[in-house]
């Protein structure tokens, strides 16, 4: 049955308005995301994979080789096996760098625009007879359809609606970080066409041509040939080479590539893909050999490549013949439209722009960009076109498909390379590829040329002959060996760039270094103009506040270690839009780095401690050893209780430890890669002086904290290169560690040691001039009193009362100091407990009647309940002694407070006064003996020490905080009883 | 990681072809190399769970 034209026009036209729909809808967000960001989405959009040799022409290569076709998927299941070995790496550098194409992975990774150039001059070299021949396919499948030649108009106006197609949803945004929804989503729904019309296909086989399952069982076991026929393993069947074919296509076809990596929406959909792309595959291929015995049943009168278009034809339904055309049109257009998108990525990026440069600065690049890549995929797609002439002669569409995929393979070494040998160079690379693509062509290519008439035949003798083996294991085993082992040799032969090998170990994933120059420019805004002048204004403008946001920075950041890192930033980005060579060329021409301060040790410990981190499940034997030591001693240092900050030799922050953290208030995260003058006051003039001071160690340096005052003790050492074998750098000045240990608390009981051995002194010493005084001064005492009871004259008797009232007062004076000597004797104290509210009632009626004139109005706040345990007449003593001081401090009319309260652990009575107050000085000294702000003769200065004495030999503790012409309060604690 | 990539790849040099011969038996059902790769790609989950996330 055929066709009509007409009837295959118009179900053209309405099939192409609606993948126009759908990809509209999408771009659009009338779908939601949650549909077109859907795993099955990704997973159907890779099936790109399936072209039309897997839609038509897996029926005639299982025809001659059996279940061989099944080889190249099973390649592809490998390669999804071994996904976080291969594929995720590809995936994270992609993400990570920008990188849109193969040859810009290769261009990044061996720092090279010739390596960009070649990968993609080859990859032309494959695709276009590749995307010709899908061309072809379209057109052969009209003409088995309608039973009539199509013209050469339908061609171009296949090839011009692809075009159009292509550059309408291909290339709608420039930068790599917006993906084109509406053309993954269309990918994905003509995959889902492919093998909708398969599973037709098939169905309509099982249950249309055989009458069922039965049936068909009972057809094979009628004819058990054809089941050996499909099972012949065959000792040169190219089985291995067929599965490593695929293998590599699986993630290195341009196609396979810009699905998988550039248009990739997030890594986690790779786990689905994972399993879903094979699954997708093997549902497919279920379909082959049903098709073919079908097709063997029906006695088709066709060529096995369009087995599957004869039985639509078998069914006399049209929309199961449109179905299946549509199916296999839709695996050649989509394979001709992102292998065209692929390619034109790589050919901007490695050979236009290389070859003529950015334009005008007047003209916006993105614009330039996009339409150079527009006219790009025209060119592509019409040269295929061109090349179906010369290539309608291929008679058979699985030669077509492995010349190709030979060629891709050889991208394996170098791709190999790029993961696991950090070795590899770029003269390794050309070598193999050039080696490799010279066998190919003369062992493929050749014959092809040969046998298309463009040469003369029996110039190229087929070498697999003389080998021994089939022709693809020979193509295959050949290419990739001479291939690898140029890259091997050229690799060990030539030594690395420095560019080369920084950009090796970033591949490999090993210690990253990403910004450790730093750039010359003071500010973003200086970025501007200076990338103006290769990339235009308004693009210069966009990408410096892309890359500002990217990393949340402000317009007025001065900081270098932050402007070399929008630097990077920019790079990246810019990589994305132009390729990693390019992009690295105009922003090291453009921002130059400042090479006299390479090494900024902070940014490079901090990027390692991060790699290593994210790393640590990754390290086994040695290393893993290590780092489990440097975890060890990272620990321990981070735990010492003593602060730890080392500063590398570039003046920046790089070891803040716990301690430090809380010693300084100040998080890790912030001061590390800071220099210590950028620190919060008042660390800054603490880190600079001592850094600058010729000590290596400082004793009690005092601090002013929010939290109060505080005293450290400081050292600081040189931290060297360790000695190690033929280490050139052992001994070398790496920076300097500094310690610091918050010595507050030892301070604080030094001093207060020191004052009661102060005051125990005195207290000897006074106990000793009492004794001596004590005794003369009795004697004065009793002579006067003879004298007065024998001298009857008034005059001298008032003398002699006079001389008595001072040996009185002498005599009080020794008294108290004898009693202020036998402080400590605790065993003499009369213990036992009473309500400290009476005591302070009396002590406060003692001090006002001995201050008749003063009016002073004592508030005493003490709960009546609360009991003391102790000598009750000492305890009255202080009291009136603390009374007394506030109330000769305070003027007539003022008030003295006494507030008592009480907690689980002890009792604090607190008298405040609002008087004259003392300065620190006099605070400091006031409970030494003979202290006193009073006027001579007033006081005996011995009162405070006393209370102080009488305070401690009850347990407790006394404070005093007084404040120049404001008052003084002074804290008694007692323990509870 | 790397240690079960060599223990793949030297697993696959060994044993791909006695694999193949066994796989492609006339005597097997034909659908047999199917629920065999069917059986590899349900595994492919599992082998990324255990293997290599460890």
């Amino acid at each position: 049955m055929t066709v009509a034209v007409e009837t295959l026009f118009l179900g053209c036209v309405i099939y192409f308005l609606i993948i126009l729909l759908a990809a509209y809808a999408a771009d659009k967000r009338w779908l939601p995301p949650s549909v077109t960001r859907h795993p099955l989405i990704y997973i159907f959009s890779l099936g790109v994979y399936a072209t039309s040799w897997g839609f038509y022409g897996s029926a005639s290569l299982s025809l001659d080789n059996g279940f061989l076709f099944l080889a190249i998927y099973l390649g592809l299941t490998i390669a999804f096996v071994l996904t976080p070995v291969f594929i995720s790496p590809i995936l994270r550098l992609v993400r990570e760098y920008q990188l849109t194409s193969l040859a810009d992975l290769f261009a990044f990774r061996f720092s090279s625009q010739t390596v960009g150039i070649l990968v993609t001059l080859f990859t032309l070299a494959g695709v276009l007879p590749y995307l010709s021949l899908q061309i072809q396919v379209v057109i052969e499948s009209i003409e088995v359809l309608t039973g009539e030649i199509p013209s050469n108009e339908i061609a171009i106006g296949f090839c011009t609606l692809i075009v159009v197609f292509t550059a309408l949803f291909g290339t709608r945004h420039i930068s790599p970080q917006e993906k084109h929804e509406g053309l993954i989503v269309t990918i994905a729904f003509q995959s889902l066409i492919k093998m909708i019309a398969l599973l037709a296909i098939a169905g309509f086989s099982v249950f249309g041509i055989f009458g069922g399952v039965v049936n068909l069982e009972n057809w094979l076991a009628g004819h058990p040939q054809v089941i050996a026929d499909m099972t012949r393993p065959g000792q040169n069947s190219p089985w291995v080479s067929l599965i490593i074919l695929g293998f590599a296509a699986a993630f290195l076809m341009p196609r396979q590539f810009h699905m998988m990596f550039t248009e990739n929406i997030s890594p986690k959909t790779l786990q689905h893909a994972a399993w879903g792309l094979p699954l997708f595959l093997l549902v497919l291929s279920l379909t082959t050999p049903i098709v073919l015995w079908a097709s063997i049943q029906a006695n088709l009168d066709i060529s096995a490549d369009y087995a599957v278009l004869g039985i639509a034809q078998k069914s006399e339904s049209t929309a199961l013949i449109l179905l299946v055309f549509f199916g296999g049109a839709s695996a050649a257009s989509a394979v001709i439209i992102v292998s065209a998108l692929a390619i034109a990525g790589m050919a901007i990026n490695h050979i236009v722009l290389p070859g003529i440069g950015t334009p005008n600065t007047q003209v916006s690049l993105y614009r330039w960009l996009l339409w150079g890549r527009r006219i790009i995929i025209a060119i592509i797609i019409f040269s295929a076109y061109l090349l179906c002439q010369p290539f309608q002669e291929i008679n058979k569409l699985v030669n077509a498909e492995l010349i190709f995929l030979v060629a891709i393979a050889q991208f394996l070494p170098g791709i190999i390379g790029t993961l696991f040998w950090p070795v590899a160079n770029r003269f390794g690379f050309i070598a193999g590829l050039i080696g490799g693509a010279l066998v190919w062509f003369i062992v493929l290519v050749l014959p092809l040329l040969s046998e298309l008439g463009q040469i003369p035949t029996g110039t190229t003798p087929p070498l697999w002959d003389w080998s021994g083996q089939d022709q693809w294991t020979f193509v295959t085993l050949s290419t990739l060996s001479i291939n690898s082992l140029l890259f091997i040799a050229f690799s060990i032969l030539i030594r690395q760039n420095p560019a080369e090998k920084e950009a090796a170990t970033l591949c490999m994933q090993e210690l990253t270094t990403p910004y450790r120059n730093r750039v010359q420019l003071q500010s973003p805004q200086e970025f501007v103009p200076a990338l103006a002048r290769t990339l235009g204004p308004e693009t210069a403008r966009f990408e410096v506040k892309r890359a500002q946001q990217d990393l949340k920075i402000q317009d007025e950041e001065t900081d270098t270690r932050i402007l070399s890192r929008l630097r990077e930033r920019i790079e990246r980005n810019l990589s994305g839009l132009v390729g990693p060579q390019f992009a690295r060329d105009v922003v090291n021409i453009r921002l130059p780095i400042d090479r006299e301060i390479r090494s900024t040790g902070a940014d490079q410990l901090h990027s390692m401690e991060q790699t290593l981190e994210t790393s640590k499940s990754r390290l086994r034997g040695l290393a893993a050893q290590l780092d489990l030591m440097r975890r060890y001693h990272r620990q321990v240092l981070e735990e010492l209780p003593i602060g730890v900050c080392s500063i590398s030799l570039d003046g920046e922050i790089t070891g803040w430890n716990r301690e430090m953290e809380t010693v300084s208030g100040i998080p890790k995260n912030t001061a590390i890669g800071l220099q210590p003058q950028f620190l919060m006051m008042p660390w800054n003039h603490l880190f600079n002086d001592f850094i600058e001071s010729d000590h290596t160690h400082v004793h009690k340096k005092f601090l002013a904290l929010e939290s109060g005052a505080r005293w450290f003790s400081l050292s600081k050492a040189s931290i060297k290169g360790v000695q190690s074998g033929h280490d050139k750098s052992a001994n070398e000045l790496l920076g300097t560690s500094i310690l610091i240990h918050d010595i507050t608390e030892f301070h604080l009981m030094e001093n207060q040691l020191a004052h009661s051995e102060r005051l125990a002194s005195i207290g000897r010493f006074a106990s000793g001039v009492a004794h001596e005084i004590g005794n003369p001064v009795t004697g004065i005492a009793c002579l006067a009193q003879n004298l007065e009871a024998e001298i009857s004259d008034p005059k001298i008797n008032s003398e002699i009362q006079d001389i008595l009232e001072q040996t009185y007062r002498i005599n009080n004076i020794v008294q108290t100091l004898v009693n202020f000597a036998r402080r400590g004797e605790t065993e003499l104290m009369q213990k036992h407990r009473f309500l400290i509210r009476d005591c302070l009632d009396d002590a406060g009626d003692l001090v006002r009647i001995a201050r008749p004139g003063k009016t002073i109005d004592l508030i005493i706040d003490c709960p009546k309940e609360i009991e003391i345990e102790g000598d009750r007449q000492r305890i009255s003593q202080v009291l009136v002694n603390v009374l007394s001081n506030a109330y000769d401090a305070s003027q007539t009319g003022e008030v003295v407070r006494a507030l008592v309260s009480q907690n689980t652990n002890q009792i604090k009575i607190s008298i405040r006064d609002f008087g004259h107050g003392m300065s620190d000085e006099i605070s400091e000294r006031i409970f030494e003996p003979f202290m006193s702000t009073k006027q001579p003769g007033e006081g005996t200065g011995l009162g405070m020490a006393l209370t102080y004495g009488i305070i401690r030999d009850h347990n407790g503790n006394i404070e005093v905080d007084s404040f120049p012409n404001a008052g003084t309060e002074v804290r008694i604690y007692l323990p509870l009883p | 990681m790397d240690r079960i990539v060599l223990v793949l790849g030297l697993s696959a040099l060994l044993f791909l072809s006695p694999i193949l011969s066994w796989w492609l038996r006339p005597t097997f059902p034909w659908y047999l190399t199917y629920l065999i790769w069917l059986l590899i790609i349900l595994m492919i989950p599992w082998a990324h769970s255990r293997l290599f996330n460890r």
